[in-house]
């Protein structure tokens, strides 16, 4: 392999016609067609003239596989280019170290394009080899810690290859960097769902929810985990944890105002209503306590809290009344 | 000053409307809260603006057709160098174009209809489907915006020059053992290739030839539903407005929307519209962007259909579950360049993907069932309607489903 593969200067884009003579390159018809006409520069348009010939003459060649290097260098997102290189690969034995390399630079730089990812997944697949995988994926996540490619193919690798041990500490590193991750709190609960989701663990988890929403109590990252927590806890047979009703009614009698999260009240609300319904045959002093407590939320939601959302509490309202009509 | 009907407008009419920006005098200095605040303050910028402006000229907010149409004509015949990057998305370009044109109430000449059908025809595989230029192969996603942007020319010959058959097998070719789909041949799997496909299957009536096509297609797409209640590009990947939208069209072009979990998508949903800005995020904790006024927005006219059949409050409220005024303010104040075009947010440059995708948003705000919605003294600010599953106009959408029911005989080979 030539170092010019691995800098980024013009040569190692640029065509050599010489090398082509053989080969008629097939054009983007700007004569007769007048719509999209790109102003390709003069290198962009030959490169991707003779890759269209070699793609339609099924060329299986070293410049044929140089030239995707080109191409791909010029515009990564050609997915035409990508699925030829594959196929060049495979037939010319190429060292597939050497394109996870490679992969490895383009991604760096192109680190929110669909095509770069696949490529590499399909390489790493080849090699069975997830060796380098973790690592890279959390480079490109110190750059941008949302990069929702570098998670997607995360979870892909942790799965495919059974990778499950780092994940816990690397997720929690980026929780205490920002807890307002949502992309971490997401993959926490991947790594629960697919590992160890035991009574004990999600009790855990709870009170982890507990000491990031003592942090903030507004953030709706921890409110939508710790719902999907209760959710398989219910889903599981433990029943409704008693400690998250009792952290949310202290936080709502603390009566601070900047303790007054929608999204605690709103939280409150879906409790009430799963515990009303339950009790809605048998217990009517509770009842009325859950519905006279959240139509007073919803009103307050709606004028005071969170009046971009008010269409949606009035919404809640209605359905509150529709199903507990004799309390009203 | 004059208080006219439509300053309902926030910033005109609340005068603690800038209290709803995040407090600054606070512990939390998280990456996530920095870029919050920051972009509240470009935010804010461009409101404070529009009320000095407003002052001076009540006929403000209004959408800016003009120029709008102009920077929209320009890009559908020739496009600069910087494009490149885009070469392999050629059809895209077409429809953002062609669809923010039909949006504006803009007419296509005989010409252009005649032009744009040869150039995607260009697009178009014998094997089926249509790649991102000519000499591409075909890709999921082009092809829907090829279909789409054919739909759009809102003509017998531009519909005529789908191969469907080959479509077919191409698209079956694509579905996998378990249901999920791949964008082209070898490439990745997302819940976009199932709505690209379905999306073209019935606009283009496939199932006339296989009826049980995506069968295995809705229990995949069920499973990226996520404990937030927004979908995933695949299973337990983060709730995302895109690919959320890419479900519950999909799931609902195959009646199978009341399949998931309506009421907890509905929560995750209603929460990505910011207090503040007005506009839509993408995902919790992040930023707002143009785009998501029709991704996430998009949603709630899907979500009625579904709600209302069980809610007599619904039949009769004349309003999206969102509040659309406060979304038109986002895009009409803060998100229309200056020489025309729609933005992200302040601070970054127009592109036609924004400007599809502003307008269509803004299309989904005005029309609710029967009813208007329009924070403009002047209804020269309604933009056409789109129909909420394909996001093309209603007219071309019907003419599409007509014409491959009405020629079922000619497409059999």
């Amino acid at each position: 392999m030539s170092d010019s593969e691995s800098s980024d200067d013009y040569d190692s884009i640029a065509i050599d016609k010489n090398e082509w003579s053989d080969l008629n390159p097939i054009n983007q018809d700007h004569e007769t067609n007048e719509i999209c006409r790109i102003a390709y520069t003069e290198n962009f348009n030959d490169v991707f003239g003779y890759f269209r010939a070699v793609l339609k003459a099924n060329e299986i060649s070293e410049r044929a596989f140089d030239l995707t290097y080109k191409a791909v260098k010029l515009n990564p997102a050609n997915y035409t280019v990508w699925f030829y290189r594959r196929i060049l690969l495979k037939e010319l034995g190429k060292d597939l170290n050497h394109e996870l390399k490679l992969v490895t630079q383009i991604i760096d730089q192109n680190p929110k394009n669909y095509q770069v990812w696949q490529h590499r997944r399909n390489v790493v697949e080849l090699l069975q080899d997830p060796s380098k995988e973790l690592e890279f994926t959390e480079k490109i996540l110190q750059q941008d810690s949302k990069n929702y490619h570098a998670w997607q193919y995360r979870q892909w690798v942790n799965k495919n290859f059974a990778l499950w041990d780092q994940e816990l500490d690397f997720v929690s590193s980026l929780i205490t960097v920002d807890y307002k991750n949502n992309s971490a709190w997401n993959h926490r609960f991947f790594c629960l769902i697919n590992t160890d989701h035991s009574e004990s663990v999600l009790n855990r988890e709870v009170d982890y929810c507990f000491e990031k929403l003592n942090l903030n109590i507004n953030n709706e990252s921890v409110w939508n985990y710790l719902r999907g927590l209760v959710d398989l806890m219910v889903k599981e047979g433990w029943g409704y944890p008693e400690k998250v009703c009792h952290f949310c009614n202290l936080k709502l009698e603390s009566n601070k105002e900047d303790e007054l999260s929608p999204f605690l009240i709103s939280f409150k609300i879906d409790y009430n209503w799963t515990r009303a319904i339950e009790k809605k045959n048998s217990d009517a002093n509770a009842v009325k306590e859950f519905v006279q407590q959240s139509i007073q939320y919803l009103n307050l939601l709606a004028q005071k809290y969170d009046t971009i959302r008010a269409n949606y509490w009035k919404y809640l309202l209605s359905k509150w009344k529709q199903e507990f009509d004799q309390y009203f | 000053m004059n208080l006219s009907v439509h300053s309902n407008i926030r910033c005109l009419k609340d005068i603690n409307f800038f209290d709803l920006m995040t407090p600054k005098a606070t512990q939390d200095l998280t990456h996530s809260t920095k870029e919050q605040i920051n972009t509240e303050e470009l935010v804010k910028n461009c409101y404070e603006k529009f009320k000095k402006n407003y002052s001076k000229d009540s006929e403000l907010p209004f959408l800016d057709r003009n120029f709008h149409i102009k920077f929209l004509q320009r890009g559908i015949r020739n496009l600069p160098s910087s494009f490149e990057c885009l070469d392999a998305s050629q059809p895209w370009i077409c429809y953002w174009i062609l669809h923010s044109l039909y949006l504006l109430d803009a007419d296509f000449s005989e010409e252009l209809i005649d032009e744009v059908t040869k150039f995607l025809d260009t697009c178009q595989n014998e094997t089926g489907g249509f790649g991102g230029g000519p000499g591409q192969i075909s890709h999921l996603a082009t092809t829907y915006a090829a279909v789409n942007a054919l739909c759009t020319l809102n003509s017998d010959r531009a519909l005529k020059i789908i191969k469907v058959k080959p479509l077919l097998s191409w698209i079956k070719s694509l579905i996998m053992e378990n249901g999920e789909m791949r964008m082209h041949t070898d490439g990745e799997v997302d819940v976009r290739g199932a709505y690209c496909a379905i999306s073209v299957a019935k606009l283009c009536n496939l199932e006339q030839f296989e009826p049980k096509l995506f069968e295995k297609v809705s229990d995949w797409i069920l499973s990226c539903q996520t404990y937030e209640g927004g979908f995933g590009a695949t299973p337990f990947n983060e709730a995302h407005g895109g690919y959320s939208f890419c479900a519950l069209a999909a799931l609902k072009l195959m009646a199978k929307e009341n399949l998931c979990d309506i009421e907890k998508l509905t929560y995750w949903l209603v929460n990505k519209q910011m207090k503040f800005e007005g506009g839509f995020q993408g995902r919790t904790n992040k930023l707002v962007d143009c785009c998501y006024s029709f991704w996430q927005g998009g949603m709630f006219p899907i979500i009625h259909s579904v709600l209302m059949s069980d809610s007599d409050y619904l039949q009769e409220n004349q309003n999206w579950l969102f509040d659309s005024e406060s979304l038109q303010e986002y895009i009409l104040i803060c998100c229309q360049a200056n020489f025309g075009g729609i933005i992200d947010k302040p601070g970054k440059n127009r592109d036609y993907y924004h400007t599809c995708y502003g307008l269509s948003g803004l299309s989904v705000s005005q029309y609710c069932m029967d009813n208007t919605v329009n924070i403009c003294e002047n209804d020269d600010s309604l933009v056409n309607r789109t129909h909420p599953l394909f996001n093309i106009g209603f007219e071309g959408a019907n003419r599409a489903i007509n014409y491959f029911k009405d020629h079922l005989i000619e497409t059999l080979d």
